[in-house]
């Protein structure tokens, strides 16, 4: 029995190891180990988050969901290999059908039994956007099983120590607010790990140390919108790299500049922002990204409008920039954002190849981080798709440059 | 052209009765974008890593007309990044899976029915409810001619790559440039990729104009006398493999007969009076300090082990335990022949006498303890790990268990075996072993284990799934340039196709770096580079080809530079007028074959002298050359530097030595089927004189190991039409106009840095690339 139980557990290994062969041929066995071990939380899925989503759960990296969104309402607009479209416009119709019966008392006791139990559960126990993703991350890498989860609780009702305990944060759809919460949450943790270590260092308990220290939980904003995206990264203030030279051979470790935290970075005015000596205005992308968050988040709390409602789309904006001291310099980007054409984008932002590019830059910028291989993006990247150009900056407040 | 848009489509439909996937599109391209995009039909050549991507971002881009070629099948090792596939689809075909895949990601379309029009439905589609959607897999060959012909590709508005070999990157190239239609191509290696843009009427490079730098090629007597490298001992071994297993026997390196000793005999006879270490071993023949001659002392014992081998077929038991103890005990006999006798007579004939180390080769007590009873191989230890690094027992050990699992494979496959397959585990196990006892007698370090030495032996570049989304997101993003310029054109000439596109404007060439640059581009777009007026492909320049030509045969050209160089599929060859070869389905083999094994001065036609020049027509490519022949006889040869310090190369590789395009020399390639990593292949850089430039390319193009390479502003000095043709440029749902400031920072990026430009020879090689097994 025993010696089955082996056997099987031998077989195993070597399915993971032939599944990963080409990726641990790239970053070794070691740097597999800790992707193996990691695990990521995901707030919100969109097209973006979805392509991380695919790459890390197919590289072995384990994932957490956390988007309580209603199914298939809150991603049928996102192009996603997970979501399928003709699935997803099946429940519409169905639940439509249904609600047009719901004064039918009768007919609710019949569909108890009813042909469409799909329909029903979609519609009676509100299949959440993490429960319909679920099966799919499960299938697309087997070996994950057990290892993926669904998160339940409503994002700003988390303990400020749960955050801590992922070695990634990908977010997406999330507002400015709730950016904030899980930074400030992070960075007390961060304050605890350092304590921590700190302690175990003075008790001489010296080993535990550089594990601590290379703790950071990775915090990822991404958004996409037309043939545009925009990430934020905060990667902590301890991250440390190590660069590939040649064949097999890693250079020193070297220590990344310590990221300006995600609270920081989102507090900063935006007509104050310095991103480094290459822009001479704020840039389209970041300008975008945030102008979409705090529309997102005006969005929730008021009484939603039909989704996408362009007068109500160019009030706003315009009301946001002048808010943010952002419409009267002439060479402000916002001269260069047309609101009116802007505003069917930001109702329907997502197209399948901006997504597919910015996940696979952003999940290649989390790889680096948890093999340590490379120097991670520090701490914007914007994609443009009309050139395919991808760069990152630092963005900073005026006086730290 | 090529698309079938209904001109003057309807007025956009109200949002709501988009398909809400496609919403998106709707507003970032517009309406006329998304029209065309519904109706245009697409290829894709390849469905792996890349191709599944692609696959998706079209999908969800509400591309609906996709035929997908490809003629591979599903490995375990794919599941990792090619992620339409799952554990039960290994062994299917790869792009019936994936187009089954993609076609179910394919919103479903209700609100266009009537406005669209019909595309011709093919009978072997993949249809769904989902309205008339096609995702059509050819599980074929791109240079199957019947099908994928220029008319072929002409159906389509544009073609993807997504391919992992330079030959089938060149068909396409050749058929797209015949048919005038935009080719995307895009290759990964690792975290680096790139994606460019190939049309022939906007002036682009096309994917032939640079040379592809080509595997690493070993000289025979570095594989066969004076191994330095373990790369070198594993290209040995996969020759054993060949020579004890192989359907082929005499094509193995290692082959010895009557034959091919007098021929070495004769040719190494020239040598002779050089610095003739004279041997003592008795036999009359070998004076010269070559191995020439002499039959090997394994020869006889390999032929024994093949005749065991066969017999092993039968049906009998009997036989085959009589094959199998025969192989027991001639095992230990063969190995001490080849990694104890065979060295010691090298020894002996002073061929190591000059070298930095002298092997050391195992003895027969060596090999009887290694391979007495009860004996276990290390891979049948219980803990065994594909990782572990095995002895020199180990491996002797090894190398008898494989001899004996290739009698119990008694079903399947039979004797012969086929071709080394990497992913053949006996296969793999073989050449391990064999390579590290050579390595243990060779002193070369380091010893490989089975994983390592797979990733030499079976040349693979690892891939991974995020580079693959990023290449294939790209490409996707290029294909909307493509359709908006085309749209725009049908457009603006109201019928008449007067005004040409110019893709220069819309398109970019985009790498994929590893490292960000001095600007923090971690995405590089760069202007499509200009056509090389070399180049023989896109510019119809002649070849020129300096060999011997009275060694060479039609069949040596043939298949070594027409074919493998050129990259020709169905060469017809002329000198003056007369036709000597000639190939295709309607002709006869038999016609041309007095021809083939004719040394080129003796053709007819007054034969390939000096100076002469020859035609070479490829009616399935659409392509013409006329090559200018030199003749050559003395091609002074430099060695691999750590190939021992010998200073040259046995005859059996001068005859076939040759210089295309004039400029670069070639050593050429008698051990064809060398193959090297690709690490290998990038350091040796300059010293990779196998490389054939097709055309007098800069051979510094990869003269360093680095894998960024920094060119001076070069193509982006013509960036300049990005800001001044701002207005030509499709509007792009109309976000665009509004950022050129952007863009033009962009583009003094450029002029101020120089472009970093990744230096992907293993990319341009053979992206996503698998492996790129060299044999053939």
């Amino acid at each position: 029995m025993t010696g089955q139980a082996a056997k099987a557990k031998a077989a195993k290994a070597h399915n993971h190891d032939d599944v990963y062969d080409r990726q641990i041929r790239l970053w070794g066995a070691e740097a597999q180990k800790r992707m193996s071990t990691a695990r990521v939380l995901y707030v919100n899925l969109s097209g973006v988050s979805c392509e991380m989503l695919k790459n890390l759960i197919l590289a072995g990296v384990a994932a957490v969901i956390c988007d309580g969104r209603v199914y298939p309402e809150a991603v049928r607009e996102l192009p996603s290999s997970f979501f399928g479209a003709e699935e997803m416009e099946k429940i519409m119709n169905e639940v439509h059908d249904v609600s047009n019966d719901d004064d039918d008392e009768g007919g609710l006791a019949a569909e108890a039994e009813g042909e469409e139990p799909t329909a029903k559960r979609a519609k009676v126990t509100k299949m959440t956007v993490a429960d319909a993703v679920m099966p799919k991350i499960d299938e697309l890498n087997p070996l994950l099983h057990g290892r993926n989860s669904i998160e339940e609780r409503d994002l700003m009702s988390l303990p400020r120590e749960y955050f801590g305990e992922f070695d990634a944060i990908v977010a997406s759809r999330i507002t400015v607010e709730e950016v904030k919460f899980i930074s400030s949450c992070l960075t007390e943790s961060g304050q605890n790990v350092a304590a921590a270590a700190a302690a175990a260092a003075a008790t001489g308990e010296v080993e535990g140390k550089e594990d601590t220290v290379g703790r950071n939980t990775l915090f990822i904003v991404a958004d996409t919108f037309g043939l545009e995206g925009c990430a934020h990264l905060d990667f902590g203030k301890n991250q440390t790299y190590r660069r590939e030279i040649g064949k097999d051979k890693l250079s020193d470790v070297s220590k990344v500049d310590p990221y300006v935290s995600m609270h920081d970075m989102f507090d900063m005015p935006l007509c104050k922002v310095k991103t480094g000596r290459w822009d001479k205005v704020v840039p389209r992308g970041l300008l975008l990204q945030r102008l979409l968050m705090e529309y997102w988040g005006q969005q929730r709390t008021e009484v939603q409008k039909e989704n996408g409602d362009h007068d109500q789309f160019v009030d706003f904006a315009t009301n946001w920039f002048s808010s943010n001291n952002l419409s009267n310099n002439d060479e402000s980007a916002t001269n260069h954002v047309n609101l009116s054409q802007f505003a069917s984008i930001a109702a329907h932002p997502e197209i399948s190849p901006v997504s597919a590019t910015l996940g696979g830059v952003l999940g290649n910028e989390v790889i680096k981080a948890l093999t340590g291989r490379g120097e991670p993006a520090n701490n914007v990247l914007l994609f443009d798709g009309m050139d395919g150009g991808c760069r990152s900056f630092v963005l900073c407040g005026e006086k730290e440059l | 052209m090529a698309t079938m848009t209904a001109v003057g489509a309807p007025q956009p439909p109200p949002t709501s009765s988009c398909p809400p996937i496609l919403r998106g599109i709707q507003a970032a391209l517009g309406h006329d974008l998304l029209t065309e995009i519904l109706s245009c039909r697409i290829l894709l050549v390849g469905s792996g890593g890349i191709g599944c991507e692609l696959l998706k971002n079209l999908a969800l881009s509400g591309f609906r007309h996709v035929e997908v070629i490809d003629l591979d099948t599903i490995d375990v090792s794919n599941l990792n990044r090619q992620f339409l596939f799952r554990s039960q689809h290994v062994g299917m075909p790869k792009c019936v899976v994936a187009s089954e895949a993609a076609l179910k990601m394919v919103p479903p379309l209700n609100y266009l029915h009537n406005t669209l029009p019909q595309a011709d439905t093919d009978a072997s589609a993949t249809q769904s409810e989902n309205a008339g959607a096609t995702y059509i897999p050819h599980h074929g060959n791109i240079f199957d001619n019947t099908k994928f012909n220029v008319p072929y590709i002409q159906k389509f508005a544009l073609v993807l790559n997504a391919l992992d070999n330079v030959a089938a990157r060149r068909q396409v190239n050749r058929l797209c440039l015949a048919a005038s239609i935009p080719l995307i191509e895009a290759g990964t290696a690792g975290y680096l990729g790139q994606v460019t843009v190939i049309d022939k009427s906007s002036n682009t490079e096309c994917y032939e104009c640079q040379t592809k730098p080509t595997q690493k090629v070993y000289p025979i007597c570095t594989i066969r006398s004076t191994p330095s490298q373990p790369v070198h001992c594993i290209v040995w071994a996969k020759e054993l493999y060949k020579l004890l297993f192989g359907p082929k026997v005499e094509e193995s390196m290692l082959f010895e007969d009557e034959e091919s000793l007098r021929a070495e005999s004769e040719s190494a006879a020239a040598d002779e009076q050089e610095d003739g270490a004279t041997t003592d071993n008795g036999n009359k023949t070998s004076t010269m300090n070559g191995e020439g001659g002499e039959k090997s002392t394994y020869m006889d014992l390999v032929l024994q082990v093949r005749t065991l081998l066969l017999q092993a077929r039968s049906d009998q038991f009997e036989t085959r335990l009589s094959s199998w103890s025969g192989l027991r005990l001639l095992g230990p006999k063969l190995l001490y022949a080849l990694f104890g006798t065979e060295i010691n007579k090298q020894i002996d004939m002073g061929r190591y006498k000059t070298a930095d180390k002298v092997p050391s080769p195992i003895t027969w007590e060596d090999m009887e303890s290694a391979t007495a009873e009860p004996f276990i191989s290390p891979t049948q230890w219980g803990e065994y790990q594909p990782t572990d690094i095995w002895t020199k027992d180990d491996c002797s050990a090894e190398i008898i268990a494989c001899l004996l699992d290739a009698v119990q494979t008694h079903d399947d496959p039979n004797f012969p075996l086929p071709e080394f397959d990497k992913d053949c585990d006996m296969a793999m196990r073989f050449v391990t072993a064999a390579s590290n006892l050579r390595s243990y007698v060779f002193q070369i370090e380091p010893i490989q284990s089975v994983y390592s030495a797979k990733g030499i032996a079976g040349n693979i570049i690892p891939a991974i799934a995020t580079t693959n989304a990023i290449v294939a997101g790209l490409q996707v993003l290029q294909c909307f340039h493509i359709l908006k310029a085309q749209l725009a054109m049908q457009n603006a000439s109201g019928g008449e196709e007067q005004q040409t596109r110019n893709l220069k404007e819309v398109c970019r060439y985009t790498y994929c770096l590893r490292d960000k640059t001095r600007k923090g581009y971690l995405l590089q777009p760069t202007t499509l580079p200009d056509p090389n007026p070399n180049c023989f492909v896109c510019r119809n320049a002649t070849v020129s080809l300096a060999l011997n030509t009275n060694l060479w045969t039609l069949e040596m050209l043939l298949s070594r530079i027409i074919k493998k160089e050129l990259g020709f599929a169905a060469p017809t060859i002329m000198v003056g007028e007369d036709i000597v070869y000639e190939e295709g389905e309607d002709i006869d083999p038999a016609e041309y074959a007095s021809n083939l094994v004719k040394t080129l001065v003796a053709l007819p036609g007054g034969g390939m002298g000096h100076g002469s020049s020859l035609r070479i027509e490829d009616f399935t490519q659409d392509l013409e050359v006329e090559v200018i022949v030199t003749h050559k006889e003395n091609f002074v040869v430099k060695e691999d530097e750590e190939g021992g310090g010998e200073s040259k190369v046995d005859n059996r590789e001068e005859i076939e030595k040759f210089e295309i395009g004039g400029k670069k020399h070639v050593v050429a390639a008698a051990a064809a089927s060398a193959s090297a990593t690709i690490d290998d292949a990038s350091k040796s850089g300059s010293n990779t004189d196998a490389a054939t430039p097709a055309n007098g390319t800069k051979s510094d193009d990869h003269s360093d190991d680095d894998d960024i390479e920094v060119i001076e502003e070069g193509g982006a000095t013509k960036g300049d039409g990005y800001d001044s043709k701002e207005p030509a440029k499709p509007s792009n749902g109309g976000t665009n106009g509004s950022k050129s400031p952007m863009r033009k920072r962009s583009n003094e990026d450029r002029l101020e840095n120089g472009v970093k430009k990744a230096k992907l020879d293993s990319t341009e090689v053979s992206e996503e690339v698998e492996c790129v097994v060299l044999e053939e």
